[in-house]
């Protein structure tokens, strides 16, 4: 698992799109509540409705039917009452054809008595030729006998219309010998129909008994509104003349609003029941009545007198019921609705409540909000496990404990890659630190072996120069021959160290391209004649006078192939070539071939050519000496540099050729060149007269070699064994030349320059740097500090007494010395050292916090009584060594100073003091300069750190 | 993984949607539908409504009741094209009575019982009524009888839609006696019908002062009136009253004309005599004859035109509607009608409804009166033409209250003639001729 930032999984901040669960929770609520709620409400209103339509409409059909049923029965009765009267022996006899021939008085009290007994209005006695013999009416006067010639009058009582309906029902009587009834006739006020029946009587009709009835009866029937509430109506119409609608038979519940003439046009809406039941139908439905009243009516057609009956109800008054029930139904309905409504949002609330905070809280755990102010809290942040559903529980349970899981595995990732870096840290740390060792190790050691070479081979030098047997000649020689082999051998395994220790820099300044080939072949061309091998140069004409570059490193290259090919070549001859490949806005690219006719590269290891430590090099070693670094320090180089080497086949030719192409900027023909070395024997003129020098130089070995040289040179040296002796002298005498060492005790060989620069200003003697390190940060130092030159060590006489001499030149060649007159004074280390030297605690407190400063004083004050514990101990020159630079580190100068004498002495350097002083007179000496060094220490510190 | 358990989850909780909202769709559709599919008081029932249709649909009474059948099965496929009964199918029974009344009362018993119809629409002759008749009252059923018949019943379980004797016979004779004359001929097939009109007939003409010349029968079927014919055209009657039934008007017509007695010499007055019948004879030896009855296929109503319209295109133009056919028509509207009112097929609850009930039929109003079940007819007379319509010479413009037993003798004399020709005929409704089998072919 990689721990991946949070904030690469947050995408950007998006609303999410959909309902809120309370809203879809709150929605389905409400539909589940109300759908059905108005499902049922609406059925339950429909069926009561249809109900309550079914049971008026069967309500107002049986009423209708009672209704038509009297209306029935009132013609069935009549007839009946007729046929009654028609067998009577009372009638029968009136109408005997014995008596009416005898002109017989009919029994007319008897009659009239018989008529008001039935109910009726008249009674006629009709003969079968259609006279009217007997009349008895309770209008038109009763008992009148009528002449059986004459036909009673209309004056007398009975209209036209009535008399015709009389005798139309005595005629069907007598002929079709059954009970007849006319229909209702108007007329002269009445409303008014005949019943009559044959009178039957031995085989032969007598006439027919005719009486007249009234409508009483059947307005009776309509005047009963049984059952048919506040607006009920029982109404009876016939049919009017052909077309013009019906006509009502009075008996009207609201006279006011009666229809004209109470007749309805056939095309009124009103009339249509009526017509339905006049055409012979019956039945119930919806329409209006004469008043326009929204009514519910049953119609019945009355066969006896032709008639519509029709029974109607408003329909208002009816439905009334259940207009009452829509009503209370609606607010039942709104309600329940609000109070679903109400309920759904609260309990959608009651449900979502939960989810909402599980909601914000997964949110903030995703937003990584928890590990802030709350990380301390786990408790204060979790969910609340003990509302809401069972699920709701268990999910904020569940994510309490995701969450915790998520923080401990959060604190713990954040705890690993803690430790883990801590780890890394420390490793690199201690890695760097073995680097730094391994090529402190290296630096140190070649430095340390090259001491006693240079040693070796300045001795030899100075041998070589001695009048000698041929014998020893040849011995000094081959000392000289060894050192040298061994210096090379130093420089490259320092150099590839360095390179190792990735410390490789290069410098930019200006030199001269030809110069630099030429003076490399002048070193070369002499070791190659001595072979007898032939050495060409060809350089090309249009190479620029001066180039901007690394003449050193490039002149190491340079040299390397070319003592290489020197080297491996045994016939033929080496040549050297420089060409311009291409030049482009104030660079160039130039190309150096190195051709040799030797023994060549074997095929199968010419890819490993350029690898350190290669089999090649190490079989080449063997054969011809050397680290068998030099190519692959060069290929460091020139890569380091912008460029490219490479080795060309010459295939089948012998020999090989190796290819450096390397860019430069063209560099400014004008400047100073302080380089150009050579190696063998100074350049011609190079001598210099005898000079005043001024050496600073704290390896016994190197001033020793120096000493040698300088002096065999004619010139007088005075010695300074370290920086500040040197930088007293220097301003306390006069010197023509001052060469120092830039690594010094105390005061280093670039500060001395610069104070010396600081305190004499032009007048300053030109100085040359003396190191075992030109080094690009060096050269700079030194040109930034104004010395004139740098000599490498370790010292060739030549090296050292061109330089001087160049230098010398350059400085315009005075002479401010008389030799004789001065005596060579050494400078021994100063006595008069301080017990405490302040600067050195007070740049710990500069840099460092005051507990560390702290801290160092105090493992600095126990180091140093332990070294010192440990050199009285057993006494050892590594052991003052310790000792000194433990004390130099902290100020106490004095401890130091006794320390290092001490160690001169161990190391048996200062044979003078070693034999004034022994063990026994610089224990206490040290031991009283570093009880009093220790305590102006901390008297110091504690003076600061109450600052 | 996780997602894939998201997305079903995802699914899931769609399909509870989708499915709580299918569940609320067909709660809906049902509560919506619930009112068109149950009746309010009753449960969805969608079973048909049984009929039974009885007629002779083989034998001598085959030619005039496969009409009736016709007819009646006419009126039923009416209903049921719109809408059925109560919201449900009518389905006759179709039940052949073989012209045996002995049969006929045997299928009416199976389908009472065993069918179990609303009603039984059948019969054609007096005989086969009588002899129907004590099954329907036994199990308290309803027989729609649909023709004109002699009067002299009342039963409970009959309803007459035919015309009583008030309604045809007594009417037509006091026309003829206005129209014709006093002498009357009376002929006719010798079974109760014709002795029963023919027995009223000569009362109510005696009671007008008029004269039978002479009355003669012969057996149904009989196909020999030769005699009959010598004597009309021997005594020279003013109009011949003609109750013949079935296919002897044939040879009654073909003896007659051929006895060359026409019908402006000696009119014939039919009461038997129907379109079919005239079809057979042939139109113009009945052309200027008259008939009685309660319909004419000639009607001009709208409901008639409808009927007639309807009935052709069912069963092409050659078939002629007649009284009996409309009457069986009618009675099945009427049927339906009370069912419709009262709610149920049953005869107990839909009695109440049939009674007084009412329409416009082809022939005029009709109405059944409640007290005697008989039905309210309006009359017509009418009169050959030789193109074989008949032309209405008389209506009585309105529906005529039914008198089943005619005014002029008691209900017990009635009666005791009925009975003393059941006797003679030996217990039967008809007289029982040996020449019957073989005429039996119209």
């Amino acid at each position: 698992m990689t721990p991946v930032d949070p904030a690469l999984y947050r995408e950007p901040k998006q609303p999410v799109r959909g309902f809120s669960l309370a809203v879809e929770i709150g929605v389905l609520f409400v539909v589940l509540g109300l759908v059905p709620l108005m499902l049922i409400g609406r059925q339950y209103a429909t069926s009561s409705e249809e109900q309550i339509r079914a049971e008026v409409s069967r309500n107002l059909a049986v009423i209708a039917d009672g209704r038509a049923g009297r209306v029935e029965a009132f013609a069935r009765d009549r007839l009946r009452d007729v046929t009654v009267l028609a067998n009577t022996p009372l009638v029968l006899d009136a109408m005997a054809p014995e008596r009416i021939a005898a002109l017989d008085p009919f029994p007319a009290e008897a009659l009239v008595r018989s008529r008001e007994a039935v109910g009726a209005h008249g009674l006629y006695l009709v003969d079968p030729s259609g006279d009217i013999l007997f009349a008895d009416d309770d209008t038109v006067g009763s008992g009148t006998p009528v002449g059986q010639s004459q036909q009673p009058a209309p004056a007398r009582g009975l209209g036209s219309l009535s008399l015709w309906a009389l005798t139309s029902v005595a005629d069907r009587a007598s002929t079709l010998l059954e009970p007849q009834m006319s229909d209702f006739v108007a007329e002269a006020g009445f409303v008014t129909a005949f019943v009559g029946a044959p009178l039957l009587a031995d085989g032969t009709v007598r006439g027919v008994v005719v009486i007249r009835v009234g409508l009483e009866e059947i307005l009776s029937v309509l005047a009963d509104l049984t059952g048919l509430g506040a607006t009920g109506e029982v109404l009876i119409a016939d049919q009017a003349a052909a077309g013009a609608g019906v006509r009502l038979y009075g008996g009207l519940r609201f006279p006011d609003q009666a229809p004209p003439d109470l007749r309805i046009g056939a095309l009124d809406p009103a009339a249509a029941p009526f017509m339905a039941a006049l055409s012979g139908q019956r039945g119930v439905g919806s329409g209006v009545d004469y008043r326009g009243e929204a009514v519910i009516s049953a119609w019945r057609y009355l066969p006896s007198f032709d008639w519509a009956l029709v029974v109607k109800v408003d329909r208002a008054d009816r439905l009334a019921q259940f207009d009452r029930l829509r009503a209370m139904g609606l607010v039942v309905l709104i309600t329940v609705a609000i109070l679903v409504i109400v309920l759904a949002w609260l309990m959608a609330r009651a449900i979502t409540t939960p989810i909402q905070e599980l909601e914000q809280a997964a949110e903030r755990l995703a937003e990584g909000r928890h590990d802030g102010q709350r990380q301390d809290s786990l408790r204060q942040d979790s969910l609340r496990t003990d509302t809401g559903a069972r699920e709701i529980k268990a999910l904020a349970r569940s994510f309490n404990d995701m969450a915790t899981r998520v923080r401990i595995y959060q604190t713990g990732l954040e705890r690993m890659v803690e430790d883990r870096t801590a780890e890394l840290r420390i490793a690199k740390e201690e890695a760097e630190a073995a680097a730094r060792a391994k090529s402190e190790f290296l630096a140190m050691m070649s430095h340390e072996v090259r001491t006693p070479l240079n040693g070796v081979v300045g001795v030899a030098e100075l041998l070589s120069r001695r009048s000698l047997d041929p014998d020893s000649r040849q011995l000094v020689s081959t000392i000289r021959q060894s050192g040298s082999a061994l210096t090379e051998l130093l420089n490259d395994i320092l150099d590839i160290s360095r390179i190792e220790a990735g410390k490789l820099s290069f410098e930019m300044r200006d030199f001269d391209p030809r110069a630099l080939v030429q003076g490399l072949v002048a070193l070369m061309e002499h070791a190659a004649r001595k072979k007898g091998l032939s050495f060409d140069l060809a350089v090309d004409r249009d190479l620029p006078q001066m180039l901007r570059g690394d003449p050193a490193r490039l002149r190491q290259v340079l040299l390397n192939l070319v003592g290489n090919a020197v080297k491996f070549t045994e016939t033929g001859g080496v040549k050297v070539e420089v060409s311009l490949l291409a030049e482009v806005e104030g660079t160039v690219e130039l190309c150096f071939s190195v051709r040799d006719t030797g023994i060549g590269v074997p095929k199968d290891l010419r890819d490993r050519l350029f690898q350190p430590f290669s089999q090649l090099e190490a079989e080449r070693s063997a054969r011809f000496g050397g680290a068998g670094l030099g190519l692959a320090i060069s290929r460091r180089l020139v890569e380091g540099m912008g460029g490219e080497i490479y080795h060309v086949s010459l295939d089948p030719e012998p020999g090989s050729c190796f290819v450096v192409e390397l860019p430069f900027s063209i560099g400014d023909p004008e400047a100073l060149c302080v380089t150009a070395l050579d190696a063998d024997g100074a350049s011609p003129g190079s001598h210099c007269p005898p000079l005043r020098l001024l050496l600073i130089e704290d390896e016994p070995v190197n001033q020793q070699v120096l000493l040698s040289f300088l002096e065999a040179d004619g010139h007088q040296v005075t010695l300074a064994e370290e920086g500040r002796s040197g930088l007293e002298l220097a301003l306390t005498h006069s010197y023509d030349l001052i060469l120092t060492d830039l690594r010094l005790p105390g005061l280093s060989g670039i500060e001395v320059a610069e104070r010396i620069q600081a305190a004499q200003g032009g007048a300053t003697p030109p100085i040359i740097a003396i190191t075992a390190n030109i080094l690009p940060e060096d050269r700079e130092a030194c040109t930034a500090v104004g010395m004139a030159a740098i000599v490498p060590k370790p010292i060739r006489s030549a090296e050292l007494l061109g330089t001087l001499a160049q230098v010398w030149a350059a400085a315009g060649g005075e002479v401010g010395f008389d030799l004789a007159r001065e005596e060579p004074v050494t400078l021994v280390p100063d006595s008069d050292a301080p017990i405490f030297e302040p600067a050195y605690l007070e740049d710990l407190i500069d840099a460092l916090p005051p507990e560390e400063v702290g801290r160092l004083v105090e493992k600095g004050a126990r180091a140093i009584q332990d070294s010192l514990a440990a050199l009285l101990d057993a006494p050892s020159a590594d052991a003052t060594h310790k000792l000194a630079g433990a004390a130099g580190s902290y100020g106490l100068m004095a401890l130091r100073f006794e320390a290092k004498a001490l160690e001169a002495v161990l190391r048996g350097d200062d044979v003078e003091a070693s034999g004034r002083d022994t063990m026994e007179t610089f224990a206490p000496r040290l031991q009283q300069a570093c009880d009093q060094g220790l305590t102006a220490l901390e008297a110091a510190w504690k003076a600061a750190s109450y600052k | 993984m996780g997602f894939q358990g998201g997305n079903r989850v995802m699914g899931l909780r769609h399909r509870y949607y989708v499915g709580a909202f299918l569940a609320m769709a067909v709660g809906l559709a049902v509560s919506l539908a619930a009112p068109l599919l149950t009746g309010l008081e009753k449960p969805l029932n969608r079973k048909p409504i049984k009929v039974g249709v009885l007629h002779s649909l083989s034998g001598t009474m085959a030619v005039s009741e496969q009409t009736v059948a016709d007819a009646t099965l006419f009126a039923i496929a009416e209903l049921n094209t719109a809408g059925g009964v109560l919201g449900r199918q009518v389905e006759p029974i179709l039940v052949d009575g073989r012209s045996d009344w002995g049969y006929f009362a045997q299928k009416a018993e199976d389908l009472i019982t065993r069918q179990e119809v609303s009603a039984v629409f059948g019969c054609w002759t007096s005989a086969c009524r009588k002899t129907v008749r004590p099954v329907f009252e036994t199990h308290d059923h309803v027989l729609f009888y649909p023709v004109q018949y002699e009067g002299l019943e009342r039963s409970p379980n009959i309803l007459y839609t035919g015309a009583a004797p008030n309604q045809q016979i007594i009417p037509a004779t006091k026309w003829s006696m206005d129209h014709f004359g006093q002498r009357i001929f009376l002929v006719g097939s010798d079974y109760v019908f014709p002795r029963t009109a023919n027995e009223i007939i000569r009362t109510q003409v005696e009671l007008l002062q008029g004269e039978i010349v002479a009355e003669a029968y012969r057996p149904l079927g009989a196909t020999d009136f030769t005699e009959i014919v010598a004597q009309i055209v021997e005594t020279r009657p003013d109009v011949v009253f003609n109750t013949i039934n079935g296919d002897s008007n044939i040879a009654f017509y073909q003896a007659l004309r051929a006895a060359g007695v026409q019908s402006y010499d000696i009119p014939v007055m039919s009461f038997s005599l129907a379109e079919a019948e005239v079809q057979a004879i042939g139109a113009d030896l009945v052309a200027g004859d008259f008939a009685a009855r309660n319909y004419f296929n000639s009607l001009d109503t709208p409901e008639n035109a409808r009927f007639v319209q309807g009935f052709k295109t069912l069963h092409g133009t050659d078939y002629v509607t007649t009284a009996p056919m409309e009457a069986a028509y009618f009675g099945v509207k009427m049927w339906a009608k009370a069912v419709e009112e009262a709610g149920s097929e049953n005869y107990a609850d839909y009695q109440s409804t049939l009674l007084g009930q009412s329409m416009r039929a082809p022939s005029g109003i009709v109405y059944i009166d409640p007290g005697n079940r008989h039905t309210w007819r309006p009359v017509l007379i009418g009169r050959m033409d030789p193109s074989g319509d008949f032309d209405i010479v008389w209506s009585s413009g309105r529906p005529i209250r039914p008198a089943p037993f005619p005014g002029f003798l008691t209900e017990g004399e009635w009666l005791a003639f009925l009975d003393g020709l059941f006797q003679g005929w030996g217990g039967r409704w008809a007289a029982q001729s040996d020449q019957m089998a073989s005429d039996s072919s119209p």
